[in-house]
């Protein structure tokens, strides 16, 4: 909501700076946003006289001209056909700045022009932020006095100030309004609004057939004025508009968008000799179309309020007038129409059709009901005096005119729920201020606000109004200090992911945050199984399904990053996906992924590829930290398709699969434009969650071991495919009283069949120091076990 | 005797004139080797009177004594010259570079940190950590916030709705974490003292805008809370973050339809050559907003009979409150993966977020 302060000072008087007036507004609840004030900006402009023009010896186009500011005279080299001996205009002297717009501002320097020094710069009215055409430079009359500054000159009607209007405030949603709020709140003094009323000469010849009057239209006013002439606008709307940012159109249309800005009172106008018999108000059929004064067709649906004459839709009620029966610089006979629709209807509609318009934007958040009388005649005498014309009667079918609620309240309660000590004089002040009308009876206060603030229905309503006009800014704060603080701030889930999360970075994998929503050609790629969902009214076709797996972004990313030349990448994401099952089911993954080189090519030792073992190591040390045996993990061949088929595997954990680690497939690292290997580690934390066990209290306890360890090495050929965790765990099955450890630091195969996995295996017991027939027997036990259930041979 | 004293000033100097370890360790058998000159000696003992074999064997011990005390120093010499001639052929040289370490590039991202520091204070505070689901029905986004079908605050919200085949429930993605608020509310156990921050969605796309940010909502119900309780809560919470005691703080009239009265609160700033300074200045720079637990919002969470129940909520932008913590000049930059972006103003694990040592 835009607004000049000359406009405001039409409804308050009041002798406050500007500064003043926006901390006030912002402080009553309308937040000022902007403010454009060109007094700021013209304090350094001076008024001053021209004594001498004399041809400049170098340019014929420019004067050379002898300039006084009432104490000094300045040559200025000037280029403007209107300068001349004894004008007054404004100077602007060296070191002004100079403001036609934001992003045009320069500052005045001492300048040679065409060999003569120049001194300063006068200025059109354009140079100087204001309104208006801007040939030559400015001409004042002998009311600018010599020697002061221009910025006082400058009118109200030239400052302008925005402010946000919430949804609840329609009500300021008019100059008025806001004249009227500032001063309940103390601001200035309100002037008495004056309508003037005139008497009609003749009939308004049409009827009006209100079918929905007991629903959605309870008001409908319509008056003609005929033989007007509707021309140029007046020159104060013209000027308000240009500054406030409203397209002047003509007279009749500048009229009504000039009544809804000045009294938040929405009207319409249509050109009676485009109408044809009498005016019908109904709810239209589904499948009716409509050309809006916008030039596009709607469809409607059923039960949108349209206003009709016998042939045809006139208006969407409201919202915005039919093509069909606009004026223009034509129209000799205009029908004023003033109505209140209930705003459900109207948002409902204009939400539909998806319409904005002023109009719409203030019935649907609640105007005053009781100002269609006032608004017909506003428009009526404004008419009158630029287009002229002769009056009809008003036409005026309102069936119910609604009473504002009544609402109980207590000063205790208020009290209570702002925890102030407010007297009940200022209690009941403040209410009367805004217009409520109160009733006292015993401690009880019964309050009826006014119809403008068709907002306030509830006493925490009222609460909010007092509390404005108080001021937030004076209730004191009262510290809030619990009993019984909840100690687990946070779930063992939450722990867990944030331990996660900073493992990983120390790991040397980077945190991403990607959308929740995907290009559908991301999943098509990955091929996943899942029914997916998609979004209704995605914002781009590249972000149109919510993502059933996190690969995709981060792949994504490597993009990017790949093609600015960041080779060696580690990345991770810990975030939510989405199924459709029975509704849409939510997930939570964590996948990483990591690309190029795991050490870069260096001085010390041989460089290397990232591979699968990098991103196990990853899995290890997340169970190690959210305190989970990563021994009894159970890696399994076979995960999803998008992996290699050879290199991958499935994690589970206690019988539930809780992720997969493996390299991606090469066709899909080649879909997404990549060019290296990527590995991936991908988890189920929904899964992994329930395995998850607060450890942070008292410990196990601890077992010292004192007797001597063995350390055994053996060769074992074995198949191909025999998985050495499968062996490593049978080992430790074969004596869990003295084999501590088993690893596999050797695995060699060659391009036969034959492959050899060495495995060391620590042998120590608890209560003594073993003899190497103990060990031996250890030993023996081994290889005998191993070779019968894998078919291995000891080399 | 005199024997004896030559023996040994003769046997002390081939000590000294040892020309290396080796000559040094001949020397060492020839004199204290099994078959050495002062072994024999020693062995000869028993043929002297037991006088004698006292006074000589005295002397002998002593010279032995001596002989080894030079040859051990002797030694020790050789050793130190060798060791010294050895490293003087050894060097490194220090300004090569370490083996590449990538580990110390890696970053936490900042909404992360942020939540995480939002974490420590709001639990310090007393709130306890709640999430809520990203997708959530038409009730629990809306209408249960006092936002019925039609209302002009829908707009303010560019919603996604979700296109799934059963009509009847219409899902959304949250367009701000306040269902939380109405998930806590409905389990209808008091007192409530609970944060939500979390992923939320609106439909909108520009400079300052992204289709998916980060909210984190507070909400605390309980008997007889306050307003003035309210402005206490986010005074506190603002000053701790910002580690800024002096922050002043701006409470305004707003409007949302799950609290009355609601306000929005801003911060003071300075703005200098582009740069914010917060808690300097007589600027205001808006960071969150908040107000009274609506009735319509009890009511509709079946709430009843309980009139001394009251409660506030606040819910803020993180990415806001990052950017005007660590200076992010660009919404937008969060979600596009640069990993130059994610490096410079990430974090790392061990940047805690820990009150007493952040």
């Amino acid at each position: 909501m835009r607004f000049t302060v000359g406009w405001l000072k039409e409804y308050l008087d009041f002798d406050s700076s500007i500064d003043e007036l926006c901390n006030k507004l912002t402080s009553i609840g309308l937040e000022v946003e902007n403010v454009n004030n060109p007094k700021d900006k013209l304090e350094k402009f001076v008024i001053s006289s021209i004594s001498e023009v004399k041809d400049h010896p170098n340019a014929d186009k420019l004067k050379v001209c002898k300039v006084n500011d009432g104490k000094n005279f300045y040559e200025i080299v000037c280029g403007a056909l209107n300068v001349h001996e004894g004008m007054i205009t404004v100077l602007a002297k060296i070191g002004a700045i100079i403001y036609p717009s934001s992003d045009k501002e320069f500052k005045i320097t001492k300048n040679k022009i065409r060999g003569i020094q120049s001194n300063g710069m006068l200025c059109s009215s354009e140079e100087l932020g204001l309104s208006g055409e801007s040939d030559g430079i400015i001409e004042l009359d002998e009311n600018y006095i010599i020697g002061e500054s221009f910025s006082r000159y400058i009118e109200d009607d030239e400052i302008d100030i925005e402010i946000a209007i919430t949804p609840n405030r329609v009500d300021c949603a008019g100059v008025y309004g806001i004249a009227r709020d500032l001063s309940a709140s103390g601001f200035g003094k309100q002037k008495e609004l004056r309508i003037k009323k005139h008497n009609s000469s003749y009939k308004t010849k049409f009827k009006v057939n209100n079918t929905i009057s007991d629903s959605d239209c309870p008001q409908f006013l319509i008056r003609e004025v005929r033989n007007i002439k509707n021309g140029d606008s007046s020159e104060f709307i013209v000027k308000r508009f240009n500054k406030t940012g409203i397209k002047v159109i003509s007279s009749l249309v500048d009229i009504t968008n000039y009544i809804n800005i000045d009294y938040c009172r929405p009207l319409h106008v249509f050109d009676s000799d485009k109408l044809s018999g009498d005016i019908t108000i109904r709810h239209s059929k589904k499948g009716e179309r409509f050309i809006g004064l916008d030039e596009q067709e709607y469809v409607l649906d059923n039960n949108m309020i349209v206003i009709c004459d016998d042939e045809k839709i006139i208006s969407l009620a409201g919202i915005l007038g039919a093509k069909n029966s606009g004026c223009d610089e034509n129209t000799k006979n205009v029908l004023i129409e003033s109505a209140y629709f209930l705003p459900e209807s109207i948002s409902s509609t204009g939400r539909k059709l998806n319409i904005q318009s002023d109009a719409r934007y203030r019935f649907e958040r609640g105007i005053d009901p009781l100002s269609t009388k006032d608004g017909i005649e506003m428009a009526t005498d404004m008419i009158k005096k630029t287009c002229g014309g002769e009056i009809g009667t008003i036409v005026n079918e309102t069936i119910s005119i609604e009473k504002s609620p009544e609402i109980n309240i207590t000063l205790e309660f208020l009290n209570k729920l702002l925890g102030i000590n407010l007297k009940k004089d200022i209690f009941t002040q403040s209410l009367t201020r805004i217009g409520c009308k109160l009733k006292e009876k015993d401690g009880k206060f019964l309050v009826s606000p006014p119809s403008w603030r068709q907002d306030i229905s509830l006493k925490e309503d009222l609460v909010e109004e007092v509390a404005r006009l108080y001021g937030y800014d004076n209730i004191e704060s009262t510290p809030l200090n619990f009993n019984n603080k909840n100690y687990e701030v946070t779930s063992i889930e939450q722990k867990s992911k944030k331990k996660i999360r900073e493992i990983l970075v120390s790991r040397g994998v980077t945190e991403t945050i990607n959308w929740s929503f995907v290009n559908q050609k991301w999943e098509d790629i990955l091929k996943t199984p899942y029914k997916k969902v998609l979004l209704e009214n995605p914002i781009s076709t590249e972000l149109s399904v919510l993502r059933t797996n996190l690969v995709g972004g981060l792949l994504n990313i490597l993009k990017s990053n790949h093609n600015k030349g960041l080779k060696n990448i580690s990345i991770f994401e810990i975030g939510p996906i989405f199924f459709e099952e029975k509704l849409v089911d939510q997930f939570e993954n964590i996948v990483v992924v990591r690309s190029g080189k795991a050490v870069e090519k260096n001085w010390i030792e041989k460089n290397r590829d990232f591979d699968v073992f990098d991103l196990k190591a990853d899995l290890i040390a997340i169970f190690e930290i959210i305190n989970l045996d990563s021994s009894i993990i159970d890696f399994s061949n076979s995960a999803n398709s998008y992996y290699h088929p050879g290199k991958n595997c499935l994690i589970k954990f206690g019988n539930k699969i809780i992720g997969s680690l493996g390299q991606i497939h090469p066709q899909i690292i080649k879909d997404f434009g990549l060019k290296n290997d990527v590995s991936m580690l991908e988890i189920n934390f929904s899964n992994l969650k329930y395995f998850l066990k607060d450890k942070s209290g008292s410990r196990k306890e601890f077992k010292k071991l004192n007797f001597q360890s063995s350390i055994r090495d053996f060769s074992f050929g074995i198949d191909k495919t025999t998985s050495s965790g499968e062996v490593v765990n049978f080992i430790k099955s074969l004596d869990k009283e003295l084999i501590r450890t088993v690893k596999v630091f050797d695995d060699y195969s060659d391009d036969s069949q034959n492959r050899a996995i060495a495995i060391e295996v620590k042998i120590q017991s608890e209560v003594k120091t073993l003899s190497e027939l103990e060990i031996n027997k250890v030993c023996q036990e081994i290889v005998k076990k191993i070779e019968e259930k894998f078919s291995a041979k000891l080399r | 005797m005199n024997d004896l004293n030559q023996l040994i000033q003769s046997a002390l100097d081939e000590v000294e004139n040892s020309e290396d370890i080796k000559v040094l360790e001949k020397v060492r058998v020839k004199l204290l080797g099994k078959a050495g000159v002062i072994t024999q000696e020693l062995k000869n003992l028993s043929k002297y009177s037991e006088e004698d074999r006292k006074n000589f064997g005295k002397q002998l011990n002593i010279a032995k004594v001596k002989l080894q005390e030079s040859i051990e120093s002797k030694k020790a010499a050789f050793e130190n010259k060798e060791l010294e001639s050895k490293l003087s052929k050894e060097f490194t040289d220090c300004t090569l570079p370490t083996r590449d370490n990538t580990n110390s590039i890696s970053k936490v991202h900042p909404v992360s940190q942020t939540i995480n520091e939002i974490v420590s204070i709001l639990g310090n505070m007393g709130l306890v950590f709640q999430e809520g689901p990203d997708v959530e029905d038409d009730f629990n986004n809306f209408t249960a916030l006092n936002i019925p079908k039609n209302h002009p605050a829908r707009e303010m919200h560019d919603t996604f709705y979700l296109k799934n085949s059963h009509k009847n429930e219409k899902l959304v993605l949250r367009t701000h974490t306040s269902p939380v608020q109405i998930r806590t509310l409905k389990r209808n156990k008091f007192p409530i003292r609970i944060f939500a921050p979390g992923r939320t969605y609106r439909c909108d796309s520009d400079m300052t805008h992204t289709p998916m940010f980060h909210q984190v909502e507070g909400l605390v119900v309980d008997e007889n809370i306050k307003f003035s309780h309210l402005k206490w809560f986010v005074e506190e919470f603002c000053r701790v973050f910002f580690k800024n005691s002096e922050l002043k703080l701006r409470f305004r009239p707003s409007y949302f339809p799950f609290t009355e009265p609601s306000a929005e609160v801003d911060i003071n700033c300075e703005i200098k050559s582009g740069k914010i300074f917060l808690g300097k200045g007589t600027k205001w720079m808006e960071i969150l907003g908040c107000g009274m637990v609506h009735p319509n919002v009890f009511k509709l969470c079946e709430i009843n009979n309980a009139p001394n129940l009251s409660g506030f909520a606040f819910g803020m932008g993180i990415e806001r409150l990052a950017m005007l913590k660590y200076g992010m000049p660009d919404l937008r930059e969060f979600y596009e993966g640069n990993l130059d972006w994610l490096r410079h103003y990430g974090f790392s694990p061990f940047d805690t977020t820990d009150l007493n040592w952040r």
